[in-house]
């Protein structure tokens, strides 16, 4: 199972898990090792201010699952949880708590990873993650860690894109950045990145998930049965842009949003040569 | 099997029969019945399948459980003791003649 936090990253994840488990009558249990991903965003605590609230630091994909029998992603399964540890809020006395969703019996999420992004631009990360449904596909959704009014943690859906509309039909999450300049994130994923691959910019309002620019088709970021998603973010000095691949993976694709013409523009940057595309367009992100 | 009634905000009347096992969010998706979203699926993790039980019923479901109280929190104009969420609902005999009311919206 690929597990892409570093070692000592997964060391302290384990050690937060067991001491929300310790703080807190976890509902929910760690899967083993083998098969869970996990992903961290730590934070400086010291730099919180006193009152912050629940603060999530890192997420967990598992009870892995083969009931959408996609493969997609090669050996990566499909998961039916996710579990989202965070620092309690600034005046509560538990140092760290978790919340646990689980997914009814016809969805699982379908990704490498949850994400922890700043969705709302607060500061504060939400959860950005592919959840799939064994009859319409993938959509890309966004979760908030919540408490209530009981105190209790809880995992709430904020928004999700309309999923794709067919079973085995996925998208890539690419990057979060202020693509259009106006202060908040913006979500950008590439919809079916094999069959003619579209790439779509979101961002979250008061109506969901909404496109800040026309998708523009041909940059794709996945090839079946990876286990990973290739290129990314990059930003060097001209503000962010996507380092992505054609959609026949033969060029290196510098994908950013036309702030005068609103529209995404895709400039070549390079043949994608070599045996490993993925490390190519890994080595373009780097200014 | 129940006979279920939900009724929209405008006041339209939808009797359904759902089957045991099924939720009533369920009910109501599987016959196109508007009013109710169940974005997450039936995750109880959005709160937009809720809905107003008749008063006359409210003492004869299931309790509610602490996931479902604290969902409740981010519902559209939550009734403490009438709301409740579909998704979390399960369809037996003892449900037969059950009526439920959508709110305005779902947040």
């Amino acid at each position: 199972m690929r597990r892409p936090a570093a070692p000592a990253a997964v060391a302290g994840l384990a050690w937060l898990l067991a001491a929300a488990a310790a703080a807190a009558t976890p509902t929910w249990e760690l899967p083993p090792p083998h098969a869970r991903i996990e992903t961290e965003a730590p934070v400086d605590r010291a730099a919180l201010p006193p009152d912050h609230p629940a603060w999530p630091i890192s997420t967990v994909l598992g009870g892995a699952t083969d009931r959408y029998p996609h493969a997609i992603l090669g050996s990566v399964p499909g998961w039916a949880q996710l579990t989202v540890v965070a620092l309690s809020c600034g005046a509560c006395r538990h140092g760290v708590e978790a919340a646990l969703v689980v997914l009814p019996e016809r969805r699982v999420f379908e990704d490498v990873a949850a994400r922890l992004w700043d969705v709302t631009g607060d500061g504060r990360p939400e959860i950005v993650v592919v959840e799939s449904d064994i009859s319409r596909g993938a959509r890309l959704t966004v979760w908030g860690y919540t408490t209530a009014h009981s105190g209790r943690p809880g995992l709430r859906l904020l928004a999700a894109t309309a999923p794709i509309g067919r079973p085995f039909r996925w998208l890539a999450p690419a990057g979060i950045a202020d693509f259009d300049g106006d202060g908040l994130p913006d979500i950008a994923y590439v919809e079916t990145p094999h069959i003619a691959p579209t790439l779509h910019i979101v961002t979250l309002t008061g109506e969901g998930l909404v496109a800040v620019a026309p998708p523009l088709p041909g940059p794709t970021n996945h090839r079946i049965g990876d286990s990973f998603i290739a290129g990314g973010l990059r930003d060097c000095g001209g503000g962010p842009e996507l380092v992505l691949a054609s959609a026949d993976w033969r060029q290196i694709l510098r994908v950013r949003l036309d702030q005068a013409t609103g529209r995404l523009q895709a400039l070549p940057a390079g043949p994608l040569a070599g045996d490993d595309p993925a490390a190519a367009l890994a080595a373009a992100r780097r200014c | 099997m129940a006979r279920i009634t939900y009724i929209e905000h405008n006041g339209t009347r939808h009797e359904v029969e759902v089957a045991n096992g099924l939720t009533v969010m369920e009910g109501a998706r599987d016959n196109g019945i508007p009013g109710i979203e169940a974005d997450c699926g039936g995750a109880c993790a959005c709160s937009t399948c809720h809905v107003y039980v008749a008063p006359d019923w409210v003492d004869r479901l299931p309790r509610k459980e602490a996931m479902e109280e604290d969902m409740l929190d981010f519902a559209w104009k939550p009734d403490p003791a009438r709301s409740r969420l579909t998704c979390q609902l399960k369809v037996t005999p003892a449900l037969d003649g059950l009526v439920v009311q959508m709110p305005e919206k779902q947040i």
